[in-house]
């Protein structure tokens, strides 16, 4: 995938907090699964010969912590991800004007503006 | 950059893993739906590739447009252009318009497809499932959990190529373009570098191209420590190249720029430039206050710094009946200075920063005399024991010059005092003579 290539480059000394937050983003993708398991845990119990009413209970509460996770994860990675983007593109307009700074004039010559 | 869709790339591979531990055949039936959305999205990338292309191309063309007609406005009036800049203008933003609204089309009915073809997995998965489970080889349980687990599937791989759609476009593009900016090669710098001692410039068998076109042709000379020279010529002759020769803004093509004895390539290009103060052709004001537009020479100078700059550079007197003084804002909104008054802040500029090399590319514009009197006094403040290179367009405020170079088509063709100049009566002494006659000064 060279898009993720290009953003580690792109990152430069941000390459570890990038890193962070892509394997928070895997991770969540896995655990976003969670329930569905546990769901399918519950059907198992539902059909089984003999309905055991507590571990069911125990289940929902797992399911209903699952979802209360899951929410302030996403909630957690949305916000880190916003903030790291905005550092993210901030550290490149600088190292963009530094960089800029130090070209050949001949450099501006042979691109359009824009 | 919000790459939620890594975490939803994710989800639709452990489901595939976990649809595959269980049941094989309904798996397979689960991910039948996703060559399909594959084979679309492909088709609706590729569309949206090109239209967000075209759009951005038409973003660019707006863009330099709107710059040109806004700058151009004062020429347009005067040749009663209006009409048809204006129809230009207008063919212009309606291109961009449309082009606009394409790409929004063209990148909302391939995801609306594209959702129809992974949702279509369940519509699979639900008949061949109860198929199954009639002739009991598949357990209620796990067609079930297809059944649930199903459309987060599908949801997850939708989700996840149109995320990759929406930022492949814009954002991949844009990102290419930043990256192979980085990546490109800066002026050739030194690791170290020292203090030079000595600002005596020399320039050795230098000869330089803008793209191709020669411009300058193995020219060589030198300017002492200390002193003045002058560079004269024709308009197109070469002499601002020259100058930015010297500030490194280009780099030679061939021979070499020393300072101090030292080849300016192994210097750091912020000490080079440190060392160098420029008055250009056409002064560049920021919209900012005066004070800060003088400050821009040396950006730690106390206020109290930049007025007596100011006072040398005779622009206090006009800076102090200003309303605002030196608080007034320059440029939009703020005062309209005179060219020569733009000049003398340019030069309070340069006396601010108080580099040992002056370079002065004196602007052609017509003068009045009085405020050309105040600029010639500012400019001997300036250049008080520094190395100065002149540009000259008015030959008498160099006749005292240490040395004259007279340029001609990119070659250096005459080099003396004013005197032995006019006496060897060359190129030098027509232009003089020329300037004589059409202005009808007396000397
Ligand atoms: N950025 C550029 N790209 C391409 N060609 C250029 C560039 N700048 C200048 N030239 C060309 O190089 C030649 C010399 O230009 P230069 O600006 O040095 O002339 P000059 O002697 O300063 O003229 P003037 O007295 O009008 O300021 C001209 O023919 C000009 O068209
Ligand atoms: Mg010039």
């Amino acid at each position: 995938m060279g898009m993720f290539r290009e953003s580690f480059f792109l990152a430069g000394n941000n390459k570890n907090r990038l890193k962070f937050i892509f394997s928070l983003m895997a991770l969540r993708g896995i655990v976003k699964i969670l329930p569905l398991l546990i769901l399918y845990l519950v059907v198992l119990e539902l059909l089984s010969a003999r309905v055991d009413l507590g571990k069911i209970l125990v289940l929902t509460a797992i399911l209903a912590t699952a979802f209360f996770v899951i929410n302030i994860w996403d909630h957690y990675l949305a916000l880190s991800a916003m903030k790291l983007g905005h550092k993210l593109s901030y550290d490149i307009r600088i190292s963009l004007s530094d960089k800029l700074r130090k070209l050949s004039l001949g450099f501006f010559s042979r691109r359009p503006t824009g | 950059m919000e790459p939620f869709f890594l975490s939803s790339l994710i989800s639709a591979s452990v489901l595939s893993i976990f649809f595959l531990i269980l049941d094989w055949r309904m798996a397979l039936a689960a991910v039948s739906a996703v060559p399909l959305a594959l084979i679309a999205f492909t088709y609706a990338d590729r569309i949206a590739q090109r239209v967000t292309k075209a759009r951005e191309e038409s973003l660019r063309r707006t863009n330099s447009l709107i710059v040109e007609f806004i700058q151009g406005m004062p020429v347009i009036k005067v040749f009663n252009q209006v009409a048809s800049r204006f129809l230009r203008f207008k063919e212009t933003m309606r291109d961009f318009r449309d082009k606009n609204i394409r790409s929004v089309v063209s990148t909302t009915i391939p995801s609306m497809v594209l959702l129809t073809c992974t949702s279509l997995s369940v519509a699979v998965l639900l008949p061949l499932g109860l198929y199954f489970y009639f002739k009991d080889s598949l357990s209620l349980s796990t067609l079930v959990f297809f059944i649930i687990a199903a459309p987060s599937f599908s949801d997850s791989i939708a989700h996840y190529l149109f995320g990759y759609m929406h930022t492949k476009s814009p954002i991949g593009q844009a990102m290419k373009h930043i990256s192979n900016i980085l990546k490109e090669k800066p002026l050739h710098e030194p690791e170290a570098d020292a203090e030079l001692k000595c600002f005596d410039i020399v320039f050795v068998n230098v000869s330089f191209s803008y793209n191709g076109q020669p411009v300058l042709k193995d020219i060589s000379f030198e300017i002492p420590e200390q002193s003045v020279t002058a560079l004269v010529g024709a308009s197109g002759a070469g002499k601002t190249t020259i100058t930015n020769l010297i500030a490194r803004f280009w780099d030679v093509s061939s021979g070499e720029v020393r300072i101090g004895g030292k080849s300016i390539r192994d210097l750091k290009l912020d000490r080079l430039l440190a060392y160098i103060s420029m008055v250009f052709q056409e002064v560049i004001l920021f919209n900012d206050t005066i004070l800060e537009n003088i400050r821009l020479g040396s950006k730690d100078a106390t206020d109290e710094e930049v007025i007596s700059a100011a006072k040398a550079a005779r622009c206090h007197e006009f800076i102090e009946i200003l309303p605002d003084g030196y608080n007034a804002m320059i440029g939009e909104r703020g005062v309209n200075l005179s060219a020569g008054e733009r000049q003398r802040i340019s030069i309070a500029r340069a006396i601010l920063k108080d580099s040992p090399i002056i370079i002065l590319d004196e602007a052609t514009v017509y003068i009045d005399p009085e405020n050309e009197k105040l600029i010639q006094d500012a400019i001997t403040e300036l250049t008080k024991n520094k190395t100065v290179l002149v540009i000259a367009h008015r030959l008498y405020t160099i006749t005292s010059a240490d040395q004259i170079l007279v340029l001609d088509e990119g070659r250096i063709v005459e080099r003396s005092p004013h005197e032995e100049l006019l006496a060897a009566n060359g190129l030098y002494n027509r232009f003089w003579e020329a300037q004589k006659a059409s202005s009808g000064w007396k000397l």
